[in-house]
């Protein structure tokens, strides 16, 4: 323990002298988190919470709404929740806990001419203006998010699961100025972490080929020590820089970026499930590389494969179901599955368990093979 | 008073501080070491002589413990070495052929770091840190990372890394490789003065005139085989190879070689175009003979040099192959 200690502490102070080490832990995922969450920002989060108010109180909107909360047509990645008045909807939105609010309200005199009398029409509000993005960004996401997400589209598709004349319906989108935020962030934060988590972790078991070449890992194992403490103190290193560039990722997402990433608990224990699974893994990727370049080929190639196919580059929402399904082949997809249920879905430990288990035991098992791996070809 | 390893255990000087028996390593088909042994005593500088890829770094990697070998055994200071005996690592120090150094750390936080593996801290670390920085000449410049030192300097800190637990065996491989003058004489005298400080020393090199210079005595190693073994002198006279010594002389040449052939020890001597050159048992020892016979023939010495027989030509001769081939 005092070696693996030994050896951690000197390699953690190397790698903070390492520029490289440090844009690629710190610099990169930020810089991404912002200009994917700019990018891709819809408005709303990732997996849009909507909530929905029904002013008219005729039997055609309380059908309507009921359609809309029930119906599993609208896709796993919207969720609906019922609300009492347009004002509780509009704090709702307000105070971050929707990402837009449906509002069946009576007809409205200024749309009369799409009307037939008795119908409710349909109104989206957006959260208000002045988040940090700024008006200018928040208008393009505004429309990028009704592009994307198409709510419109899906509750029609709700009306007709529900045996409701979606095409008679009048519906209008009333702007009243609205825009949106880049709550993406939520989504692009953990993401981005994840990715680079790859990187830097594979930046360290690199360093491993590079000093058996250099012949400084032959001086450390002919000292009276265990070779594997010495190997467990060079991978715990990169795991502590992995952790804390999570911690830091975490912290400006959420205090300059306004981002959420869900319960302190919780998500302290997904990151460290998600470090270990991605070092262990990008740890087994540099073990059986042969040599340093081919190692940083490797998994350079492989850190992007995963960030594509886990989801990291895109919102989840915007993904067709056949890929979304990909995603859980990955480490990636576990991670950003529990962030996503923590900081998007508002939900606790319970929900991110499945998502902590298999990050676990894929942690296990391949920094158990790439400790063997890297004892045995360390040796001369 | 014995030298004492850092886990406390006296190494007695009745026994060799080294002792390797038969070690074989083979990678594939490749048989790399063939029974090599070998032992080494305190205060003495044994040096392992070879071309490259003769079996050297194979060897020491089994005796230090960096490299599991197939057969043989391994004892230093009285105990067994293997690569799992971490204890017994303790004795030695390492000094690898590649300059092992963490090139982003300063000399001394690479000092600092390697002493703390083998046990080392506190005071005594420090101590021994400043001691050696000082022996090795970066004492003004140890805080400075290794990077921006130059070659030597860079040799000079590793050899320091591998004596900061003050070992009982000190093991170098070929550390004067790619090495200036200037160093190479450093290290030379660092050596030099450790072997009398009663360290035993086990030198690998492919440099004839190192271990020449340097090595009690000398195994010359070839295709994973210790093929001789002893001093120079006994290395030398082995193989029956004897001196040559060169005469530059005028006059009459074919007289004074008829003369030098009666002197005792002379097997031949040929009439050369400027003078003559003698194959002779102990030279040095008949140059008076030489001189007298030259001034009975008449003839006017310019010059005399006695060439020894070095190392290089016992290779030669137990191999058929020159040393750097």
């Amino acid at each position: 323990m005092r070696t693996a200690l030994l050896v951690g502490r000197v390699e953690l102070r190397r790698r903070l002298r390492d520029r490289t080490a440090l844009v690629l832990a710190l610099g990169a995922p930020l810089l991404l988190m912002s200009v994917l969450g700019v990018a891709f920002a819809s408005g709303d989060d990732a997996r849009i919470r909507i909530v929905i108010a029904d002013e008219a109180q005729s039997a055609r909107s309380a059908a309507l709404a009921r359609a809309m909360v029930d119906t599993p047509a609208l896709g796993r990645e919207v969720r609906i929740r019922p609300v009492a008045t347009s004002a509780a909807a509009r704090a709702a939105v307000d105070g971050g806990d929707a990402s837009a609010a449906v509002v069946l309200d009576r007809p409205d005199p200024r749309f009369t001419d799409q009307l037939r009398p008795g119908e409710p029409v349909v109104w989206v509000y957006g959260p208000s203006r002045g988040r940090p993005l700024g008006p200018v960004a928040a208008e393009s996401i505004r429309q990028a998010a009704y592009a994307q997400v198409d709510i419109l589209a899906r509750i029609a598709e709700g009306l007709r699961a529900a045996g409701l004349p979606a095409a008679d319906l009048p519906v209008a989108i009333r702007d009243d100025g609205a825009t949106g935020e880049a709550n993406l962030i939520s989504h692009f934060g953990p993401a981005m972490g994840v990715t680079f988590l790859f990187l830097t972790v594979g930046f360290g078991a690199r360093t491993l080929l590079n000093e058996r070449q250099r012949g400084t890992f032959v001086r450390l194992v002919a000292a009276p020590v265990r070779a594997v403490a010495v190997l467990a103190g060079k991978l715990g290193a990169q795991l502590v820089l992995s952790f804390l560039s999570m911690l830091v990722l975490w912290g400006v997402s959420v205090h300059v970026l306004g981002a959420t990433w869900g319960p302190p608990g919780p998500v302290l224990l997904l990151t460290v499930a998600t470090v270990l699974a991605m070092g262990g893994l990008s740890a087994l990727v540099g073990a059986l590389a042969r040599t340093e370049s081919s190692a940083q080929a490797a998994i350079a190639l492989l850190a992007f494969v995963l960030a594509l196919l886990g989801g990291s580059f895109f919102p989840p929402g915007s993904v067709p179901g056949a890929l979304r399904l990909l995603h859980l082949v990955t480490p990636n997809g576990w991670a950003l599955e529990g962030f996503g249920r923590l900081g998007i879905d508002g939900e606790g430990l319970g929900a991110i368990m499945p998502s902590v288990g298999v990050l676990a035991a894929i942690a296990v098992i391949t920094v158990t093979l790439a400790m063997v791996r890297f004892k045995r070809v360390m040796s001369l | 008073m014995p030298s004492r390893p850092p886990s406390g255990e006296p190494v007695s000087e009745a026994e060799p501080v080294l002792a390797c028996r038969d070690l074989r390593k083979t990678f594939g088909d490749r048989v790399a070491v063939d029974g090599v042994g070998f032992e080494i005593g305190a205060g003495e500088c044994y040096g392992l002589l070879g071309p490259n890829g003769a079996g050297k770094t194979t060897t020491i990697s089994m005796i230090c413990g960096l490299l599991d070998r197939d057969d043989g055994e391994v004892t230093v200071g009285g105990r067994p070495l293997t690569t799992r005996a971490v204890s017994a690592k303790a004795a030695i120090g390492y000094v690898p052929q590649e300059v092992a150094l963490y090139p982003d750390l300063s000399a001394r936080e690479n000092l600092r770091f390697f002493g703390q593996l083998y046990g080392m801290s506190g005071t005594r670390l420090a101590e021994r840190v400043e001691h050696l920085l000082g022996d090795v000449g970066l004492a003004e410049r140890a805080d400075e990372r290794v990077e921006q030192y130059s070659g030597g300097m860079r040799r000079r800190a590793n050899i320091a890394a591998g004596l900061l637990h003050d070992p009982a065996l000190l093991v170098l491989d070929e550390p004067t490789v790619g090495v200036d003058p200037q160093t190479r004489h450093a290290i030379f005298s660092m050596v030099a003065a450790l072997r009398d400080a009663g360290k035993a020393v086990l030198y690998t090199t492919h440099y004839m005139e190192e271990a020449e210079r340097l090595c009690d005595r000398v195994g010359i190693i070839d295709e994973g085989r210790i093929v001789a073994e002893g001093t120079r002198r006994q290395l030398v006279e082995r193989v029956g190879q004897r001196d040559r010594v060169q005469v530059s002389a005028t006059g009459d040449l074919d007289r004074l070689a008829a003369g030098c052939q009666g002197i005792e020890g002379v097997e031949s001597v040929a009439v050369v175009e400027d003078g003559l050159e003698l194959v002779v048992h102990e030279g040095r020892r008949r140059l008076s003979e030489v001189f007298e016979t030259a001034d009975r023939a008449g003839v006017a010495v310019a010059a005399v040099e006695v060439v020894e027989p070095d190392l290089e030509a016992v290779f030669l001769h137990l191999t058929g192959r020159a040393l750097r081939d």
